[in-house]
């Protein structure tokens, strides 16, 4: 459904995989002919060379030079490795330009506070937060690769966000990832508000469709309470 | 063709059943790739035999695969790749979530989770302790991975003695939090040795990449490779199975083209 809605809408299509080896999500996902794979909980070396190794097998039936890669990091452990070693040397299957780093605020501010109900404002620690980013991405963006953030996107955010030294070329906000220019703050926000207005409408007609086979069922509850229970 | 492997998978996946020490089958959204449809067929199949089936998810938060163990009624959800305290506490609440909803109408499932990189080595402690949710442990098993864990050490034999020392650690880490162990990953005869002196240090499973197997007080050799033995034999048979069930969609077809080359012969004919 998504899917179809990008190509109607000419958006580029993200899917987000299980995991770095989840084989069959990655299969899937080609065969959608996803233009972006999303892989989370990247925290380790190894873990980003596994996800590397798990897409390259599909080279042989996929044309992958055109595909994009969002490897996110939501844990300090993940920022650890992005600034003390980069990602060492896992080959790919497409040129670096297309591999970002997407780096979830909303899981690292859970994961500083120790906090796993959501209860809490991104905004509250954004300054430590984009502090910390900002130092963290420097290295594997010397080695041509990309990176952007999500999580406690608002207009707000996107104005603190344009002080960094290293601005993100991505930034995510619920169903939609945009390329902000940086150079006009305007144009940037009012891209936000107009993806954030359109992410509103799609979830209103999913929930719909969900609400609809809840309904059927609500019903037929119903009938079965009013002939067996109260006769 | 495709009913003849049907029936042998069934015959393997009995005799495996009754094989020395044998626990559980295992598929996998991971590496294997499982398609669902394909773990529709071996959950129905073990379901008749009333064997337990363990499903190992595609990540640490991949939710879909975690819904799709719940409703195909998987006795235990295998976690990957997890390396970090926080992660795994993420894990443990969503299945804890899905479980509750989806265990009102299967039995409810168990979670294990797979220790096979050496961050995740480091971090085990950490790991145990955030799996912990107001006093009650969701987490029941960890899974020593040996390949990838010696992968992750640029190691080429799961053998070594580094590794096991590793494997050594994460049980003793485990078994001061109450949990049991299992032993994975290039799992062959040349691996009693080492299946012997974990488990006179509280090891409780090995398992290869189709079956888990209980390890007995008293682990005989004979057993122990004929465990394996078989195992691989069912293995075999599995992907016999999947080898033919596509080939007869691929017969089908092939016969509907040649009906159409024929057609558009006899238009070109006329």
């Amino acid at each position: 459904m998504l899917m179809k809605y990008c190509r109607e809408e000419g958006y580029l299509f993200n899917s987000m995989i299980g995991g770095c080896e989840s084989i069959r999500d990655i299969q899937e996902s080609l065969t959608l002919a996803t233009d972006a794979l999303e892989c989370p909980a990247i925290e380790s070396d190894f873990a980003a060379r596994k996800l590397s190794s798990s897409i390259k097998r599909f080279s042989g039936e996929y044309d992958l030079s055109n595909l994009n890669i969002f490897i996110n990091i939501g844990t300090e452990r993940g920022l650890k490795l992005l600034r003390r070693t980069g990602i060492s040397n896992p080959t790919w299957p497409m040129s670096r330009k297309r591999i970002a780093f997407l780096i979830d605020r909303r899981m690292l501010v859970s994961e500083r506070i120790n906090s796993h109900d959501g209860h809490f404002e991104v905004r509250d620690h954004e300054k430590e937060v984009n502090a910390a980013i900002d130092q963290s991405i420097k290295l594997v963006l010397d080695e041509g690769y990309s990176y952007g953030i999500s999580g406690g996107v608002t207009t707000e955010s996107l104005q603190r966000l344009s002080t960094l030294d290293n601005k993100p070329q991505y930034v995510k906000s619920g169903l939609f990832t945009f390329c902000p220019k940086w150079d006009d703050f305007q144009e940037d926000a009012r891209e936000l508000y107009n993806l954030q207005r359109k992410e509103l409408d799609v979830l209103m007609r999913m929930l719909n469709i969900l609400s609809t086979q809840s309904k059927a069922i609500e019903q037929r509850c119903d009938h079965l309470y009013k002939y067996l229970v109260k006769g | 063709m495709l009913n003849a492997s049907m029936k042998s998978l069934k015959h393997e996946l009995s005799a495996i059943s009754e094989s020395p020490y044998f626990h559980a089958i295992k598929a996998e959204f991971e590496a294997e790739g499982t398609r669902f449809e394909e773990l529709a067929i071996l959950n129905t199949l073990c379901t008749d035999l009333n064997i337990s089936l363990t499903l190992k998810i595609g990540g640490p938060l991949a939710q879909r695969d975690i819904i799709e163990a719940l409703q195909l009624g998987a006795s235990s959800i295998l976690v990957p790749m997890v390396e970090s305290g926080y992660i795994a506490k993420s894990s443990i609440e969503q299945f804890e979530r899905l479980n509750a909803s989806f265990g009102s109408l299967n039995r409810p499932s168990r979670i294990y989770m797979n220790i096979e990189t050496i961050t995740a080595v480091k971090n085990c402690e950490e790991i145990i302790e955030a799996t912990s949710i107001s006093g009650s442990k969701p987490l029941k098993v960890l899974v020593i991975g040996r390949s990838d864990l010696a992968a992750s050490l640029d190691c080429t034999d799961a053998e070594e003695e580094k590794i096991t020392s590793m494997a050594y650690n994460v049980i003793q880490t485990s078994k001061a939090h109450s949990i049991k162990t299992a032993l994975g990953g290039n799992i062959t005869q040349r691996s009693l040795e080492n299946i012997r002196f974990l488990h006179s240090h509280g090891l409780n499973y090995y398992e290869t990449r189709k079956c888990t197997f209980e390890l007995p007080s008293d682990l005989d050799e004979c057993c122990f490779v004929e465990s394996i033995n078989r195992a691989l034999t069912f293995e075999l048979s599995w992907l016999r199975f999947k080898n033919e069930f596509y080939q007869d969609r691929a017969t089908q077809d092939n016969q509907r083209i040649a009906k159409i080359l024929k057609r558009m012969e006899l238009l070109r004919n006329d």
